[in-house]
């Protein structure tokens, strides 16, 4: 027996126990840390030795630091993050919109059709009389006023989308970019053989932020670096990323998101829907928005023409005919926005055509009777709905895409959270684990130290038999 | 599985964020006293409730409306009530004239009676409530007679159509009530007729115009009837709307307004919740190992 040996192989322990308890340390230290994947000193016998034919250890040493990372379940949080930071977008513009067009505790477009056919009504009952006229019209501005209100409301939203579309996609170019540069830092440091955890650390969060913003799918290449994929397109490859960002289409408006290839660019909006907060921004500009406008604009037509072609039919109590009450549409398109009433009727209550025939003024009220029919006659939808039924259809459908929208928002996070504990169940700090470890490293110190003595003492035996 | 403490905090957080909005949303709903303020709430109780108070506004409208043709309706009744008692006057007037002991002096008398009667009848015919006059068709600005007893309104009487589904009269043809054109007598040419006789002291025309007077009186009693069939019928649809306007209030409630005790015990529950829940996630702060070996 070396009595050196001895020496040798419990320092070999104290040193290996202390970079385990600094491995589980820096793991206490970064336990809530987000993208810190566990740590574990990989503790390997040092190779034995022949000595008087006897074959004999050397110690133990740390060999590498490893970082308990799971690609699978990164890569499902990382889709997580795309429904999660869709459903919160979608969430976020649904509950605007649908504060816009409810009827809320005061009443809104509906109240406001339901009081203008009914005072249309009760000036049926006396046709003639000015403050029920001024009513009528009062009224009706309250209607013009307030679809007005909604769809720009609506419209406002869907620039916002659109704005918001230029700065995500921005964002996108920054962390390629920054991924890039930890990709190009990672390789070199990690050229040794020994990982760079904290950088991969770093390159996870960035990655997840992108998640958030769009379909992004990740695979690491050789050296450890990581090739990021985003919209179909790969936009980080080793140390270098491309340039992504919006630019407004020249005919339509609507901002593109473009990547840079080369000394050109190209498109890459159609691969962007249904992820991540970018597919959000664009569902609500390209199809939630233009559907409730195309509601409402279609509403406000129906509504100005049908109006118009009974009203100008009828006589004003002024004896002449042949006036629009609401200012044509020029096209459905926009129609509800440009709502209002027709310069000939505004603010002259005597204008309102309410009798059927010349003779019959002031005191007929045949063409009121028309008018007010037209608040329960189908002539939307094919016939089948009345105004006021219609627009309940198109609350109804905004109130369940609103209420969907919470739902998913819901569960995109419940979704997101499980697929988190998939992943920290691997990847993660276990408090309790770590205080074990702890525990377990500090034993084997204190019984290395103590082998240590022991042969000291040993030592001091022999030395004083000399 | 391995349980870590970020993913302890994770579904702490999750459940605070839960419990909270749960919260919020019953405080919301128990101090609006309304379980339907976004279409999201209930999107078919939002199209439900625009329906509701749709119709709601229809049936408020209508009874508006009925107030009104009720209201015109009886100043109508009344100036025909007034009608038939000139009318009665003028038959008194004739049967005394008719008998052969009136002179011609007394006859002169009750000619200028029945001018002034006459006028009286033309001014009944030209009442108005709140400048509408009832008799004209639907020349309801100006007065439908003139002193001659000219008429110079239309045929056309105004009609109220109420709920969508009852269309009432409410002004009158004043030609056809007085002057002849709807079947009845022309009850001013027999007034004309009677004066001019009294004048001319003619006992055969004074007593010719005795059945014309009674056809008369029957006439504008005829007409009375009618109008008391048309208050009778907004009268019965006024209590008929009344019920749908309480079963809409009902309805509407249901659909929109919270039950006020369903409401306060939903916060004393989330409130409940969202304090049990603070109260397990600063238990859970404090048990982990470390803190429980005292390392």
């Amino acid at each position: 027996m070396s009595l050196f040996a001895v020496i040798n192989n419990a320092g070999s322990a104290l040193m290996a126990q202390g970079r385990a308890i600094q491995t589980t340390a820096n793991n206490v230290s970064n336990a809530e840390t987000p993208g810190y994947a566990r740590q574990r000193a990989e503790l390997t016998p040092m190779g034995t030795l022949r000595r008087q034919g006897v074959l004999t250890g050397q110690g133990v040493r740390a060999s590498q630091v490893t970082a308990a990372y799971d690609r699978f379940a990164q890569g499902q949080v990382n889709e997580r993050f795309g429904e999660d930071g869709f459903a919160r977008g979608m969430a976020a513009d649904m509950r605007a919109i649908e504060v816009a067009v409810g009827e809320g505790e005061v009443g809104g477009m509906g109240a406001a059709l339901s009081a203008f056919f009914d005072s249309l009504s009760a000036l049926e009952a006396d046709p003639s009389s000015p403050a029920l006229r001024l009513d009528v019209l009062s009224r009706a501005e309250s209607f013009t006023v307030s679809m007005n209100r909604a769809v720009q409301s609506v419209e406002r939203q869907q620039a916002d989308a659109n704005e918001r579309i230029t700065d995500l996609a921005s964002r996108v170019s920054v962390l390629g970019e920054e991924i890039a540069a930890i990709n190009r830092d990672l390789v070199e440091l990690e050229a040794g053989g020994q990982l760079a955890h904290d950088l991969r650390a770093q390159r996870t969060v960035r990655l997840e932020e992108l998640a958030t913003l769009g379909p992004t799918r990740a695979e690491t290449g050789p050296g450890g670096s990581l090739t990021v994929v985003f919209g179909g397109q790969t936009l980080v490859e080793k140390a270098t990323s491309r340039q992504v960002f919006g630019q407004a289409d020249p005919v339509t408006g609507d901002i593109q998101v473009r990547m840079s290839f080369g000394t050109t660019d190209f498109d890459i909006t159609g691969a962007l829907g249904g992820s991540g907060e970018l597919g959000a921004a664009l569902q609500i500009r390209d199809q939630v928005a233009p559907e409730i406008i195309d509601e409402l604009d279609n509403l406000a037509f129906e509504v100005a023409n049908q109006f118009n072609a009974i009203h100008s039919a009828g006589f004003g109590l002024d004896g002449v005919t042949g006036r629009n009450f609401f200012s044509p549409p020029a096209g459905v398109a926009g129609a509800a926005s440009a709502l209002n009433l027709d310069a000939a009727v505004a603010g002259n209550p005597d204008a309102i055509q309410g009798a059927s025939t010349a003779g019959s003024v002031p005191g007929g009220n045949g063409n009121l009777i028309a008018l007010g029919n037209l608040s329960t006659a189908q002539t939307m939808s094919g016939g089948t709905r009345s105004f006021s039924s219609f627009l309940g259809q198109t609350l109804s459908q905004v109130g369940s895409d609103a209420a969907a929208a919470y739902a998913d928002e819901t569960l995109a996070a419940a979704g997101l959270s499980a697929a988190q504990d998939l992943r920290d169940a691997v990847s993660g700090v276990s408090l309790e684990e770590e205080a074990v470890d702890l525990m377990r490293f500090q034993d084997a110190y204190q019984a290395a130290a103590r082998v240590m003595a022991t042969a000291n003492e040993l030592f001091d035996d022999l030395l004083s038999i000399l | 599985m391995r349980v870590t403490a970020a993913q302890v905090y994770r579904s702490q957080l999750l459940r605070l964020r839960k419990r909270s909005s749960e919260s919020a949303r019953a405080q919301e709903v128990a101090t609006s006293g309304r379980r339907l303020v976004r279409p999201s709430d209930d999107p078919v109780g939002a199209a439900r409730s625009l329906r509701v108070r749709d119709m709601l506004g229809d049936v408020e409208t209508a009874r508006g409306k009925i107030a009104s043709v009720h209201r015109e309706l009886t100043h109508e009744e009344t100036a025909i009530a007034g009608m038939t008692d000139v009318l009665s006057r003028v038959k008194e007037l004739a049967v005394q004239m008719a008998s052969p002991v009136a002179d011609a002096g007394s006859r002169a008398a009750a000619a200028s009676e029945v001018d002034g009667l006459r006028s009286q009848l033309i001014a009944l015919a030209n009442t108005d409530v709140a400048g509408r006059r009832l008799f004209g068709g639907s020349q309801i600005g100006a007065d439908p007679f003139d002193a001659a007893g000219n008429y110079l309104g239309d045929t056309a009487p105004v009609s109220v159509e109420i709920y969508n589904t009852s269309t009432v009269q409410v002004t009158m043809d004043g030609s056809q009530l007085l002057g002849g054109t709807g079947g009845g007598p022309d009850i001013l040419q027999v007034l004309d007729d009677f004066s001019t006789a009294l004048t001319t002291n003619d006992i055969t025309g004074v007593q010719n115009t005795l059945d014309p007077l009674t056809d008369s009186i029957d006439w504008v009693v005829q007409q009375r009837s009618l109008i008391g069939a048309r208050m009778d019928l907004v009268e019965r649809l006024d209590d008929h709307l009344q019920d749908v306007e309480s079963s809409l209030v009902d309805e509407r409630s249901v659909i929109e307004e919270a039950d006020v005790v369903e409401a306060y015990s939903e916060v004393v529950r989330t409130k409940t919740a969202f304090e049990s829940a603070l109260q397990v996630t600063s238990a859970a702060r404090t048990t982990d190992l470390f803190q429980l070996l005292g390392l």
